[in-house]
């Protein structure tokens, strides 16, 4: 059975037995990987998947299911088991029907997709491998990522549409020596874009100046954030302005909807109406038509990320933001500053320049207190310039702090996308003002 | 239904037909549900049924990777022939020709019947329980004035059923059910602020597994334990003490600063760009980083364990394995294609979560050796110090060297007895210095569940840690909470 036909069937389906609402998706994914390490491919991946998921609504209680199997029995199958579950929940949560409407969306966006070669990323990886190794690295690792997604959907409400995607993904890690690591990324919508030289020659350049790095002392210190750590942190705030978790009492947003959270420079946005954006889209899960939604606009914090269900519990407005369960951003980006990096860098005494981290976790969401490794190059800064590599630090601060401590923003901008951030950000470097860390006691 | 067995047997023909001098499909079916509740009310109710292929081939030296859930005999031929053409493609960009170890396969079927399926539990049993579990957490954190804001509570259930066969004739089956309980919880005391707690449990059975676990016990018990730390707990002491930690810290410690950092996979570099390396190196065997007292096991075949297997998904018959053996690195984990790279023989540690995911190496059951100290003795020999029961937090570094876990349940210890609750105390130790500390280990070894993360794209596989209490002499609490 076609797409539209598994989706078609689901809906008629979920409603004759007894939905209120429904709403069904079939993903279909062409997706290529090359991984490398040591200067040489491990392995080449490719998943071809086609998936359905449908989620029901009984009024206020809810219930979901993905499946592969797509024959008629199994998607008949599933939809009455989701609906049976659905009409056996208590009652006791919000309900909001889906958006009611045969929306019309953006053509650029619903034929992003193109065909990915998989013949032409080999060349990538030897690019970057070879630009890092230029640059000074002993060995280089990383992934390249080519994902084609097909979504075909439908709403109990009216929502009809289908989308195509393409994404590419590239992230090098070079190596000058076991301890001595630089890493960047990019992602981006067409192949052309994905500079293999520039990210390659960015991360060996990182890992040579990490030579040699001395032990760093703890304690609080002025910092200057390469886009990496950005993209980091601000896939954690997006993540932290998610409705669910403000509603859940999980968030350090919680209660600060209005507030000024951040200096009055800084703005956060989503936005996956723009073509070029790597994660744009054409509709959310629920089949609303995708917006541009700041987040925050001139520090203030102006929305939580809504679907229906969380706007109605919240009384707002929603966003366009559905995750079904948990509303998500798409395309993040932070508003570009009027400064140089090296202009950020100039205006930090004594203070540390950090190029990555990673495993960022939460001692408590609520509060914001976090702690994260750096990872990769990390550098002193002192009288307004880089100076030497150190290492063994953890920052261990907390986010609303921070948050409310970025000084400035640079000018220049890099989308970023790898293991540690899985939505799209287009980052700068960030100044941050009396950022605190720590180091293991022994 | 396609017939399955043929099917792969077709596939393995077809890649030795495409020049594979190795190759090994496998058909991979995922069948679980899950029920969250969130502050009392239930979420969202959710089933998945992922059923797929996989194939894995070697070519000129090159791995290639193919899955797909199209189970016709041209999607999974046509399947073969993209892995093996990549593979070939790459093969000049390999740095060294990737072989599989020789090992001894296994021929075999393994099914762990649960005694109660969870499809024979009626729903509203599972939500009347979870919320009897929520109700709980509120009721325990009640009497010390603290508010339990946020509430998440999720009860899954997951049978996994597979089949692997190798082009050099391995075969096994096998089918197990695993059923899991996570919750995350926030208190909220109006002057004293808010903390955090989220942990796991998880066992390769069926719903008997949830009766078995006394789970609103255990709510009312993390409700009681997030009021007092919130109510009474002051900042911890900054200076030199002895420090018990309880199996719930080492099991994670275990899992961080030793399984993870003896994935041999990780030694030789294949995670580099993502989960990074390890401080130690092809030939750090036999190199000291603990105390005489320390040992630590990776057991993928403890009976009823939530990283229970019998063979791994290279067909390779699993076992214990002594990860460190009286303080010093005694094995690293293992499968075929690093163990062809080192020398040394597979111990089994390839695991892949979906049929669309790579097997890789994994930990399983990871845990420290008990000892022989009964919990009064490690602690009646404390003049000074603090206990750390359970943890809120931690992470490590990419090298698994530099690593930090912040205690939720702590308390003062004075001449040999629990004193008043400490409030976040954070172990911010290297691997080596932690491990060097121990000296002494209890004989009260138990075991929590969690979500192992690795792999590109993401893989989180069940696993137990497990520990018993531990002494650490003369060490220093460190970072500060901010």
């Amino acid at each position: 059975m076609r797409a539209i036909g598994l989706v078609d069937l689901a809906i008629r389906r979920a409603k004759r037995a007894g939905a209120t609402d429904a709403v069904s998706q079939v993903k279909e994914t062409d997706w290529s990987m090359i991984r490398f390490t040591n200067n040489g491919i491990t392995v080449s991946k490719v998943v071809k998947e086609t998936s359905l998921g449908v989620f029901v609504f009984v009024k206020e209680k809810r219930a979901g299911f993905t499946i592969s199997d797509l024959s008629k029995e199994a998607v008949e199958k599933a939809v009455d088991n989701a609906t049976k579950m659905a009409l056996m929940s208590p009652s006791g949560g919000t309900y909001a029907p889906l958006p009611r409407g045969r929306f019309g969306y953006s053509r650029k966006l619903v034929a992003l997709g193109k065909v990915v070669k998989a013949d032409k990323l080999p060349a990538v990886v030897k690019d970057a491998i070879g630009a890092a190794r230029g640059a000074g690295a002993a060995r280089v690792a990383g992934s390249l990522v080519a994902e084609t997604t097909k979504l075909t959907q439908r709403s109990s409400a009216g929502a009809k549409g289908s989308s195509k995607t393409t994404l590419y993904n590239l992230s090098v890690r070079a190596f000058a020596d076991s301890e001595s690591t630089g890493q960047f990324a990019t992602v981006a919508n067409n192949l052309e874009a994905i500079d293999g030289r520039g990210v390659g020659r960015m991360a060996g350049d990182i890992a040579r100046r990490a030579l040699n790095a001395e032990p760093a002392q703890p304690g609080e210190y002025d910092a200057v954030l390469g886009p990496m750590t950005t993209a980091d942190l601000v896939e954690e705030i997006a993540g932290g302005a998610s409705a669910f978790y403000v509603d859940a009492g999980m968030s350090f947003l919680t209660g600060k909807l209005g507030q000024e959270v951040a200096p009055s420079h800084l703005d956060l946005i989503d936005d996956p109406t723009v073509p070029s954006n790597p994660g744009a889209a054409p509709f959310d899960d629920e089949g609303l038509p995708t917006q541009t939604n700041a987040i925050i606009e001139s520090g203030k914090l102006m929305t939580y990320l809504h679907n229906s269900t969380t706007a109605a519990k919240m009384k707002a407005k929603t966003t366009a933001s559905a995750g079904l369960v948990i509303p998500k951003p798409f395309s993040l980006q932070v508003t570009a500053g009027n400064k140089s990096i090296e202009n950020l860098v100039s205006m930090v005494d004594d203070g540390l320049y950090i190029t990555n981290n990673w495993y960022l976790r939460y001692q408590n969401m609520r509060s914001g207190d976090f702690s994260t490794i750096l990872r990769d190059g990390l550098f002193r800064i002192r009288n307004g310039e880089i100076s030497a590599p150190v290492r063994g630090l953890r920052m261990t601060d907390n986010l609303v702090r921070l948050l409310a401590n970025i000084e400035a923003t640079s000018s220049k901008r890099y989308w970023i996308k790898w293991w540690e951030v899985d939505v799209p950000v287009f980052a700068p470097a960030l100044l941050l003002r009396g950022a605190r860390f720590t180091k293991p006691t022994i | 239904m396609p017939d399955i067995e043929s099917l792969m047997s077709q596939a393995l023909e077809r890649a030795s037909k495409r020049g594979a001098s190795y190759a090994e499909v496998r058909h991979q079916a995922d069948t679980g549900t899950g029920v969250m509740l969130k502050n009392g009310v239930p979420e969202v109710a959710s089933s998945i049924d992922k059923v797929g292929i996989a194939v894995r081939v070697i070519v000129e030296g090159s791995m290639g990777f193919g899955a797909t859930n199209k189970l016709g005999k041209v999607s999974v031929l046509r399947l073969v022939d993209d892995a093996a053409a990549r593979a070939r493609a790459a093969s000049k960009a390999v740095s060294t020709p990737i072989q599989m170890g020789k090992e001894e396969l296994g021929r075999d079927k393994v099914e762990i019947k649960p005694r109660v399926k969870f499809s024979n539990v009626e729903f509203d049993q599972v939500l009347e329980f979870l919320k009897e579990a929520d109700e709980a957490v509120v009721v325990g954190a009640k009497p010390k004035g603290v508010d339990m804001v946020s509430r998440v509570l999720e009860l899954g259930s997951m049978v996994s059923h597979k089949r692997v066969v190798t082009s050099d004739g391995g075969d096994v089956e096998s089918k197990v059910p695993r059923s899991s309980f996570y919750y995350f919880l926030v208190g909220v005391h109006p002057q004293k602020g808010s903390a955090q707690r989220m942990s796991e449990r998880g066992e390769s059975r069926g719903w008997e597994a949830f009766e078995s676990w006394d789970v609103i016990g255990l709510m009312k018990e993390e409700g009681s334990s997030i009021g007092k730390m919130l109510s009474e707990g002051v900042s911890p002491p900054t200076d030199r003490l002895d420090l018990l930690v309880g199996g719930e810290v080492i099991g994670l410690v275990c899992h961080e600063s030793s399984g993870h950092p003896q994935e041999a996979d990780r030694i030789m570099g294949r995670e580099a760009a993502q989960a990074g390396e390890s401080y130690l190196s092809t030939t750090s065997l036999g190199m000291r980083v603990g105390s005489y007292a320390v040992n630590v096991v990776d057991d993928p075949t403890l009976p009823r364990s939530y990283g229970f297997y019998l063979y791994d998904e290279e067909c390779v018959k699993a076992r214990r394995r002594y990860l460190i053996k009286e303080g010093l690195i005694n094995e690293f984990l293992q499968n075929r294609e690093t163990a062809a790279a080192t020398g040394i023989p597979s111990n089994g540690a390839a695991r892949a979560v979906a049929y669309d995911r790579e097997p890789i190496v994994r930990m399983a059951n990871t845990y420290m050796e008990p000892g022989d100290y009964s919990f009064d003795e490690l602690i009646g020999e404390i003049d000074y110090g603090v206990y750390i029961r359970n943890f809120t937090e931690w992470n490590i570094d990419d090298r698994r060297f530099n690593q930090r876990y912040v205690g939720l349940e702590a308390y003062l210890i004075e001449k040999g007895e629990l004193g008043i609750p400490v409030r976040n105390p954070a172990i911010e130790m290297t691997t080596v210095g932690f491990f060097s500390s121990v000296d002494g280990v209890g004989n009260d070894l138990r075991f929590w569940a969690a979500t192992c993360g690795k792999g590109d794209p993401m893989q989180g596989a069940p696993v137990w840690t497990g520990g018993p209490t531990v002494r650490l002499k003369k060490v220093r609490l460190g970072g500060a909470s901010a």
